[in-house]
Protein backbone atom coordinates (compact mmCIF):
# COMPACT_ATOMS: atom_id res chain seq x y z
CA UNK A 1 0.00 0.00 0.00
CA UNK A 2 2.58 2.47 1.12
CA UNK A 3 4.66 1.93 -2.00
CA UNK A 4 1.87 2.93 -4.32
CA UNK A 5 1.95 6.46 -2.89
CA UNK A 6 5.68 6.74 -2.67
CA UNK A 7 6.58 7.40 -6.32
CA UNK A 8 3.78 9.93 -6.65
CA UNK A 9 5.21 11.96 -3.75
CA UNK A 10 8.64 12.07 -5.34
CA UNK A 11 7.18 13.07 -8.67
CA UNK A 12 5.58 16.11 -7.09
CA UNK A 13 9.06 17.34 -6.22
CA UNK A 14 10.02 17.05 -9.86
CA UNK A 15 11.98 13.88 -9.48
CA UNK A 16 11.46 11.31 -12.18
CA UNK A 17 11.12 7.91 -10.60
CA UNK A 18 11.57 4.74 -12.53
CA UNK A 19 10.58 1.70 -10.60
CA UNK A 20 10.31 -1.84 -11.74
CA UNK A 21 7.56 -4.04 -10.44
CA UNK A 22 9.03 -6.62 -8.14
CA UNK A 23 7.29 -9.96 -8.48
CA UNK A 24 5.29 -10.72 -5.41
CA UNK A 25 6.68 -13.60 -3.37
CA UNK A 26 3.50 -15.63 -3.82
CA UNK A 27 3.78 -15.58 -7.61
CA UNK A 28 7.38 -16.68 -7.31
CA UNK A 29 6.46 -19.73 -5.26
CA UNK A 30 3.83 -20.66 -7.80
CA UNK A 31 6.27 -20.53 -10.66
CA UNK A 32 8.83 -22.49 -8.64
CA UNK A 33 6.30 -25.22 -7.99
CA UNK A 34 5.14 -25.33 -11.58
CA UNK A 35 8.73 -25.58 -12.76
CA UNK A 36 9.32 -28.48 -10.41
CA UNK A 37 6.21 -30.22 -11.67
CA UNK A 38 7.16 -29.59 -15.26
CA UNK A 39 10.61 -31.05 -14.63
CA UNK A 40 9.30 -34.38 -13.41
CA UNK A 41 6.28 -34.63 -15.72
CA UNK A 42 7.97 -36.78 -18.35
CA UNK A 43 9.28 -39.05 -15.60
CA UNK A 44 5.73 -39.37 -14.25
CA UNK A 45 4.34 -40.22 -17.68
CA UNK A 46 6.90 -43.00 -18.03
CA UNK A 47 5.97 -44.23 -14.55
CA UNK A 48 2.25 -44.45 -15.33
CA UNK A 49 2.93 -46.40 -18.51
CA UNK A 50 5.50 -48.70 -16.89
CA UNK A 51 2.89 -50.66 -14.94
CA UNK A 52 0.79 -51.55 -17.95
CA UNK A 53 0.21 -50.22 -21.43
CA UNK A 54 -2.13 -47.26 -21.38
CA UNK A 55 -3.95 -44.93 -23.66
CA UNK A 56 -3.90 -41.16 -23.34
CA UNK A 57 -7.12 -40.90 -21.37
CA UNK A 58 -5.83 -43.31 -18.66
CA UNK A 59 -2.60 -41.35 -18.37
CA UNK A 60 -4.53 -38.11 -18.08
CA UNK A 61 -6.74 -39.51 -15.32
CA UNK A 62 -3.74 -40.64 -13.26
CA UNK A 63 -1.82 -37.41 -13.71
CA UNK A 64 -4.89 -35.36 -12.89
CA UNK A 65 -5.62 -37.29 -9.72
CA UNK A 66 -1.99 -36.72 -8.70
CA UNK A 67 -2.40 -32.97 -9.43
CA UNK A 68 0.41 -33.10 -11.94
CA UNK A 69 -1.33 -31.60 -14.97
CA UNK A 70 -4.06 -29.00 -15.22
CA UNK A 71 -5.15 -29.11 -18.86
CA UNK A 72 -5.12 -32.24 -20.97
CA UNK A 73 -3.69 -30.61 -24.05
CA UNK A 74 -0.25 -30.35 -22.47
CA UNK A 75 0.10 -34.14 -22.44
CA UNK A 76 0.10 -34.70 -26.19
CA UNK A 77 3.25 -32.75 -27.09
CA UNK A 78 5.04 -34.55 -24.24
CA UNK A 79 3.94 -37.97 -25.49
CA UNK A 80 5.14 -37.00 -28.94
CA UNK A 81 8.51 -35.90 -27.60
CA UNK A 82 8.96 -39.14 -25.62
CA UNK A 83 8.04 -41.15 -28.68
CA UNK A 84 10.52 -39.26 -30.82
CA UNK A 85 13.33 -39.90 -28.39
CA UNK A 86 12.50 -43.60 -28.64
CA UNK A 87 11.26 -44.14 -25.09
CA UNK A 88 7.66 -44.90 -26.07
CA UNK A 89 5.91 -46.88 -28.72
CA UNK A 90 2.21 -47.32 -29.40
CA UNK A 91 -0.29 -49.66 -31.01
CA UNK A 92 -3.76 -48.87 -32.31
CA UNK A 93 -6.70 -50.64 -30.80
CA UNK A 94 -10.42 -50.49 -31.51
CA UNK A 95 -12.53 -48.81 -28.87
CA UNK A 96 -16.05 -49.96 -27.92
CA UNK A 97 -17.28 -46.39 -28.44
CA UNK A 98 -15.71 -43.73 -30.58
CA UNK A 99 -12.46 -43.55 -32.52
CA UNK A 100 -9.69 -46.17 -32.18
CA UNK A 101 -7.26 -45.62 -29.34
CA UNK A 102 -3.50 -45.42 -29.23
CA UNK A 103 -2.12 -47.64 -26.51
CA UNK A 104 1.30 -46.50 -25.33
CA UNK A 105 3.99 -48.82 -24.12
CA UNK A 106 7.59 -48.43 -22.94
CA UNK A 107 10.36 -49.47 -25.30
CA UNK A 108 13.52 -51.19 -24.02
CA UNK A 109 15.39 -47.90 -23.93
CA UNK A 110 12.35 -46.41 -22.19
CA UNK A 111 12.63 -48.99 -19.44
CA UNK A 112 16.37 -48.33 -18.94
CA UNK A 113 15.77 -44.60 -18.87
CA UNK A 114 13.01 -45.05 -16.33
CA UNK A 115 15.33 -47.08 -14.07
CA UNK A 116 17.94 -44.34 -14.20
CA UNK A 117 15.32 -41.69 -13.51
CA UNK A 118 13.96 -43.67 -10.56
CA UNK A 119 17.46 -43.82 -9.08
CA UNK A 120 17.88 -40.08 -9.59
CA UNK A 121 14.54 -39.43 -7.94
CA UNK A 122 15.39 -41.56 -4.92
CA UNK A 123 18.68 -39.73 -4.45
CA UNK A 124 16.96 -36.38 -4.83
CA UNK A 125 14.19 -37.24 -2.44
CA UNK A 126 16.73 -38.50 0.15
CA UNK A 127 18.71 -35.28 -0.14
CA UNK A 128 15.63 -33.12 0.26
CA UNK A 129 14.42 -35.15 3.25
CA UNK A 130 17.79 -34.76 4.89
CA UNK A 131 17.58 -30.98 4.45
CA UNK A 132 14.01 -30.65 5.65
CA UNK B 1 -34.55 -26.72 -31.12
CA UNK B 2 -31.50 -24.97 -32.46
CA UNK B 3 -30.15 -25.60 -35.92
CA UNK B 4 -27.38 -28.22 -35.93
CA UNK B 5 -24.52 -28.80 -38.33
CA UNK B 6 -23.43 -32.39 -38.96
CA UNK B 7 -19.65 -32.54 -38.52
CA UNK B 8 -17.10 -35.30 -38.41
CA UNK B 9 -14.38 -35.08 -35.75
CA UNK B 10 -11.83 -37.90 -35.81
CA UNK B 11 -14.18 -39.95 -38.02
CA UNK B 12 -17.06 -39.63 -35.57
CA UNK B 13 -20.25 -37.90 -36.56
CA UNK B 14 -21.61 -35.15 -34.32
CA UNK B 15 -24.54 -32.78 -34.70
CA UNK B 16 -23.18 -29.49 -33.45
CA UNK B 17 -25.44 -26.54 -32.70
CA UNK B 18 -24.62 -23.40 -34.68
CA UNK B 19 -23.05 -21.29 -31.91
CA UNK B 20 -21.14 -24.26 -30.55
CA UNK B 21 -19.92 -24.99 -34.09
CA UNK B 22 -18.30 -21.57 -34.46
CA UNK B 23 -16.61 -21.93 -31.10
CA UNK B 24 -15.26 -25.45 -31.55
CA UNK B 25 -14.11 -24.61 -35.08
CA UNK B 26 -12.15 -21.64 -33.77
CA UNK B 27 -10.76 -23.73 -30.94
CA UNK B 28 -9.51 -26.52 -33.19
CA UNK B 29 -8.11 -23.92 -35.59
CA UNK B 30 -6.14 -22.27 -32.80
CA UNK B 31 -4.75 -25.65 -31.72
CA UNK B 32 -3.74 -26.42 -35.28
CA UNK B 33 -2.02 -23.07 -35.60
CA UNK B 34 -0.18 -23.62 -32.32
CA UNK B 35 1.18 -27.09 -33.13
CA UNK B 36 1.71 -26.48 -36.84
CA UNK B 37 5.35 -25.51 -36.40
CA UNK B 38 6.06 -28.54 -34.22
CA UNK B 39 7.85 -31.23 -36.25
CA UNK B 40 5.35 -33.80 -35.04
CA UNK B 41 2.45 -31.38 -35.19
CA UNK B 42 0.12 -33.39 -37.44
CA UNK B 43 0.24 -36.35 -35.12
CA UNK B 44 -0.34 -34.22 -32.02
CA UNK B 45 -3.30 -32.55 -33.71
CA UNK B 46 -4.77 -35.94 -34.63
CA UNK B 47 -4.31 -37.17 -31.06
CA UNK B 48 -6.04 -34.10 -29.69
CA UNK B 49 -8.91 -34.41 -32.18
CA UNK B 50 -9.33 -38.03 -31.17
CA UNK B 51 -9.52 -37.03 -27.53
CA UNK B 52 -11.96 -34.21 -28.37
CA UNK B 53 -14.24 -36.72 -30.09
CA UNK B 54 -13.99 -39.07 -27.14
CA UNK B 55 -14.87 -36.35 -24.64
CA UNK B 56 -17.82 -35.17 -26.71
CA UNK B 57 -19.16 -38.73 -26.93
CA UNK B 58 -18.93 -38.94 -23.16
CA UNK B 59 -20.63 -35.57 -22.57
CA UNK B 60 -23.45 -36.09 -25.03
CA UNK B 61 -24.18 -39.60 -23.76
CA UNK B 62 -24.57 -38.27 -20.20
CA UNK B 63 -26.76 -35.31 -21.03
CA UNK B 64 -28.98 -37.49 -23.23
CA UNK B 65 -30.33 -39.03 -20.04
CA UNK B 66 -31.09 -42.19 -21.98
CA UNK B 67 -28.04 -44.21 -21.05
CA UNK B 68 -30.03 -47.42 -21.31
CA UNK B 69 -30.02 -47.28 -25.11
CA UNK B 70 -26.52 -46.61 -26.40
CA UNK B 71 -27.75 -47.06 -29.96
CA UNK B 72 -29.94 -43.99 -29.65
CA UNK B 73 -27.07 -42.03 -28.15
CA UNK B 74 -24.76 -42.80 -31.04
CA UNK B 75 -27.38 -41.80 -33.58
CA UNK B 76 -28.01 -38.40 -32.10
CA UNK B 77 -24.86 -36.87 -30.66
CA UNK B 78 -26.00 -33.30 -30.28
CA UNK B 79 -23.27 -31.00 -29.08
CA UNK B 80 -24.26 -27.70 -27.50
CA UNK B 81 -22.23 -24.73 -26.36
CA UNK B 82 -21.98 -25.99 -22.77
CA UNK B 83 -20.34 -29.19 -23.98
CA UNK B 84 -17.82 -27.15 -25.96
CA UNK B 85 -17.06 -24.88 -23.00
CA UNK B 86 -16.53 -27.88 -20.79
CA UNK B 87 -14.33 -29.48 -23.40
CA UNK B 88 -12.14 -26.39 -23.82
CA UNK B 89 -11.80 -26.09 -20.06
CA UNK B 90 -10.61 -29.68 -19.77
CA UNK B 91 -8.32 -29.66 -22.79
CA UNK B 92 -6.92 -26.16 -22.31
CA UNK B 93 -6.24 -23.44 -24.88
CA UNK B 94 -2.93 -22.74 -26.64
CA UNK B 95 -2.34 -19.99 -24.08
CA UNK B 96 -2.48 -22.63 -21.34
CA UNK B 97 -0.02 -24.85 -23.20
CA UNK B 98 2.36 -21.95 -23.67
CA UNK B 99 2.40 -21.06 -19.99
CA UNK B 100 2.68 -24.61 -18.71
CA UNK B 101 5.10 -25.76 -21.35
CA UNK B 102 7.35 -22.76 -21.81
CA UNK B 103 10.42 -24.67 -22.91
CA UNK B 104 8.88 -26.53 -25.78
CA UNK B 105 7.19 -23.41 -27.09
CA UNK B 106 10.59 -21.80 -27.54
CA UNK B 107 11.71 -24.90 -29.41
CA UNK B 108 8.70 -24.71 -31.67
CA UNK B 109 9.55 -21.18 -32.61
CA UNK B 110 13.07 -22.11 -33.66
CA UNK B 111 11.86 -25.22 -35.45
CA UNK B 112 9.60 -23.06 -37.53
CA UNK B 113 12.67 -21.70 -39.31
CA UNK B 114 13.81 -25.02 -40.66
CA UNK B 115 10.56 -26.96 -40.73
CA UNK B 116 8.41 -24.90 -43.06
CA UNK B 117 10.94 -23.86 -45.62
CA UNK B 118 8.42 -22.61 -48.10
CA UNK B 119 6.85 -20.22 -45.67
CA UNK B 120 10.18 -19.03 -44.31
CA UNK B 121 10.61 -16.96 -47.46
CA UNK B 122 7.78 -14.88 -46.19
CA UNK B 123 8.85 -14.33 -42.59
CA UNK B 124 8.85 -10.63 -42.02
CA UNK B 125 11.15 -10.24 -39.04
CA UNK B 126 12.53 -13.66 -38.30
CA UNK B 127 15.08 -12.32 -35.82
CA UNK B 128 12.65 -11.06 -33.24
CA UNK B 129 10.25 -13.98 -33.29
CA UNK B 130 12.52 -16.32 -31.36
CA UNK B 131 11.47 -14.57 -28.22
CA UNK B 132 7.88 -15.68 -28.47
CA UNK B 133 6.48 -14.15 -25.35
CA UNK B 134 2.73 -14.02 -25.24
CA UNK B 135 2.41 -10.27 -25.42
CA UNK B 136 4.52 -9.82 -28.52
CA UNK B 137 2.94 -9.53 -31.95
CA UNK B 138 4.00 -12.42 -34.14
CA UNK B 139 5.66 -11.96 -37.52
CA UNK B 140 3.44 -11.54 -40.52
CA UNK B 141 3.33 -14.04 -43.31
CA UNK B 142 2.77 -13.31 -46.94
CA UNK B 143 -0.47 -14.74 -48.30
CA UNK B 144 -2.84 -13.76 -51.06
CA UNK B 145 -5.80 -11.94 -49.55
CA UNK B 146 -8.61 -13.33 -51.67
CA UNK B 147 -11.25 -11.70 -49.52
CA UNK B 148 -10.17 -8.27 -50.73
CA UNK B 149 -9.14 -9.34 -54.21
CA UNK B 150 -9.76 -7.62 -57.50
CA UNK B 151 -7.81 -10.11 -59.57
CA UNK B 152 -5.99 -12.63 -57.40
CA UNK B 153 -5.51 -10.92 -54.07
CA UNK B 154 -1.77 -10.37 -54.60
CA UNK B 155 -1.89 -6.61 -54.01
CA UNK B 156 -4.11 -6.94 -50.94
CA UNK B 157 -1.78 -9.62 -49.55
CA UNK B 158 1.30 -7.47 -50.14
CA UNK B 159 -0.46 -4.52 -48.53
CA UNK B 160 -1.28 -6.56 -45.43
CA UNK B 161 2.28 -7.86 -45.31
CA UNK B 162 3.90 -4.43 -45.48
CA UNK B 163 1.14 -2.72 -43.54
CA UNK B 164 0.42 -0.08 -46.18
CA UNK B 165 -2.64 1.02 -48.10
CA UNK B 166 -3.61 -1.50 -50.79
CA UNK B 167 -4.26 1.16 -53.43
CA UNK B 168 -0.62 2.28 -53.34
CA UNK B 169 0.48 -1.20 -54.34
CA UNK B 170 -2.24 -1.39 -56.98
CA UNK B 171 -1.04 1.95 -58.37
CA UNK B 172 2.53 0.66 -58.54
CA UNK B 173 1.36 -2.38 -60.50
CA UNK B 174 -0.78 -0.25 -62.83
CA UNK B 175 2.10 2.14 -63.50
CA UNK B 176 4.44 -0.77 -64.13
CA UNK B 177 2.00 -2.02 -66.79
CA UNK B 178 2.96 1.02 -68.87
CA UNK B 179 6.46 -0.36 -69.25
CA UNK B 180 5.81 -3.15 -71.72
CA UNK B 181 3.38 -4.89 -69.37
CA UNK B 182 6.16 -6.08 -67.08
CA UNK B 183 3.96 -5.61 -64.02
CA UNK B 184 1.50 -8.11 -65.39
CA UNK B 185 4.16 -10.79 -65.58
CA UNK B 186 5.40 -10.00 -62.07
CA UNK B 187 1.82 -10.12 -60.85
CA UNK B 188 1.22 -13.47 -62.48
CA UNK B 189 4.42 -14.93 -61.00
CA UNK B 190 3.48 -13.70 -57.53
CA UNK B 191 -0.01 -15.12 -58.02
CA UNK B 192 1.49 -18.54 -58.68
CA UNK B 193 4.01 -18.42 -55.86
CA UNK B 194 2.17 -16.87 -52.94
CA UNK B 195 -0.25 -19.24 -51.20
CA UNK B 196 -3.82 -18.14 -50.60
CA UNK B 197 -4.86 -17.36 -47.02
CA UNK B 198 -7.51 -20.04 -46.60
CA UNK B 199 -7.94 -20.92 -42.95
CA UNK B 200 -8.82 -18.46 -40.23
CA UNK B 201 -5.38 -18.76 -38.66
CA UNK B 202 -3.65 -18.03 -41.97
CA UNK B 203 -5.74 -14.91 -42.37
CA UNK B 204 -4.69 -13.77 -38.93
CA UNK B 205 -1.03 -14.52 -39.65
CA UNK B 206 -1.35 -12.45 -42.80
CA UNK B 207 -2.31 -9.46 -40.70
CA UNK B 208 0.21 -10.24 -37.99
CA UNK B 209 -2.46 -10.89 -35.36
CA UNK B 210 -1.90 -13.37 -32.59
CA UNK B 211 -3.71 -16.62 -33.21
CA UNK B 212 -5.96 -17.29 -30.24
CA UNK B 213 -9.44 -18.65 -29.78
CA UNK B 214 -10.73 -15.12 -29.23
CA UNK B 215 -9.12 -13.62 -32.32
CA UNK B 216 -10.38 -16.39 -34.56
CA UNK B 217 -13.96 -16.28 -33.35
CA UNK B 218 -13.82 -12.50 -33.68
CA UNK B 219 -12.80 -12.92 -37.29
CA UNK B 220 -15.47 -15.48 -38.08
CA UNK B 221 -18.10 -13.07 -36.75
CA UNK B 222 -16.67 -10.30 -38.93
CA UNK B 223 -16.75 -12.54 -41.98
CA UNK B 224 -20.45 -13.29 -41.51
CA UNK B 225 -21.13 -9.56 -41.64
CA UNK B 226 -18.96 -8.95 -44.70
CA UNK B 227 -20.56 -11.80 -46.60
CA UNK B 228 -23.67 -9.70 -47.21
CA UNK B 229 -21.79 -6.93 -48.98
CA UNK B 230 -22.23 -7.05 -52.76
CA UNK B 231 -19.30 -7.15 -55.09
CA UNK B 232 -19.07 -4.20 -57.47
CA UNK B 233 -20.19 -4.36 -61.09
CA UNK B 234 -16.57 -3.86 -62.22
CA UNK B 235 -15.68 -7.15 -60.62
CA UNK B 236 -18.74 -8.87 -62.06
CA UNK B 237 -17.61 -7.95 -65.58
CA UNK B 238 -14.09 -9.12 -64.84
CA UNK B 239 -15.33 -12.38 -63.32
CA UNK B 240 -15.36 -14.61 -66.43
CA UNK B 241 -11.85 -14.01 -67.82
CA UNK B 242 -10.47 -13.86 -64.30
CA UNK B 243 -11.81 -17.29 -63.42
CA UNK B 244 -9.85 -18.76 -66.32
CA UNK B 245 -6.60 -17.08 -65.25
CA UNK B 246 -7.34 -18.06 -61.68
CA UNK B 247 -7.55 -21.72 -62.63
CA UNK B 248 -4.26 -21.52 -64.53
CA UNK B 249 -2.53 -19.85 -61.59
CA UNK B 250 -3.82 -22.33 -59.05
CA UNK B 251 -2.93 -25.24 -61.34
CA UNK B 252 0.64 -23.95 -61.57
CA UNK B 253 0.67 -23.44 -57.82
CA UNK B 254 -0.52 -26.97 -57.17
CA UNK B 255 0.99 -29.17 -59.89
CA UNK B 256 4.11 -27.49 -61.21
CA UNK B 257 5.60 -25.73 -58.21
CA UNK B 258 6.05 -28.86 -56.05
CA UNK B 259 8.68 -30.04 -58.56
CA UNK B 260 10.87 -27.05 -57.88
CA UNK B 261 12.90 -27.07 -54.72
CA UNK B 262 11.77 -24.93 -51.86
CA UNK B 263 15.03 -23.05 -52.15
CA UNK B 264 14.18 -21.95 -55.65
CA UNK B 265 10.77 -20.74 -54.54
CA UNK B 266 12.38 -18.84 -51.74
CA UNK B 267 14.90 -17.21 -54.08
CA UNK B 268 12.39 -16.32 -56.78
CA UNK B 269 9.88 -15.06 -54.27
CA UNK B 270 12.39 -12.86 -52.51
CA UNK B 271 13.91 -11.46 -55.70
CA UNK B 272 10.56 -10.72 -57.28
CA UNK B 273 9.21 -9.10 -54.14
CA UNK B 274 12.28 -6.93 -53.67
CA UNK B 275 12.32 -6.05 -57.36
CA UNK B 276 8.72 -4.94 -57.28
CA UNK B 277 9.23 -2.78 -54.24
CA UNK B 278 12.45 -1.20 -55.52
CA UNK B 279 10.88 -0.58 -58.91
CA UNK B 280 7.87 1.00 -57.27
CA UNK B 281 9.90 3.27 -55.04
CA UNK B 282 12.23 4.20 -57.91
CA UNK B 283 9.28 5.09 -60.10
CA UNK B 284 7.67 7.18 -57.41
CA UNK B 285 10.92 9.07 -56.81
CA UNK B 286 11.34 9.51 -60.56
CA UNK B 287 7.88 10.96 -61.06
CA UNK B 288 8.03 13.16 -57.98
CA UNK B 289 11.26 14.77 -59.18
CA UNK B 290 9.70 15.27 -62.60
Amino acid sequence: MIYSHYPQYLALQGTVVYYTNMPEPKVNIESQSSQMRRGILEFCILLTISKERKYASDIIKELKSADLIVVEGTLYPLLSRLRQSGLLGYAWEESPSGPPRKYYELTDSGRTTLKQLEATWKNLSDSINRLM
Amino acid sequence: MKKTIPTSIANTLFYIEEDAYAKIGAYLDSIKAYFKSNEDGDEIIRDIEGRVAEQLIEYTAKSGGDAASPAAASRERIVNIEHVDRLIKAMGTPEDFASSDGSSRANNATNAHSADGQNSSTHANSDSHNASSTGEKPHRKLYRDTEHEIIGGVCAGLAAFFGIEVNIIRAIFLISLLFGGSGGIVYFILWCIIPEAKTASQKLEMQGDTVTVESISEMIKKKFKEANVNKGTFRKILAVPLNIIRRVASAINRHILPFFGEVLIFAVGTIVTIAVIIAGVALMVHFLRG
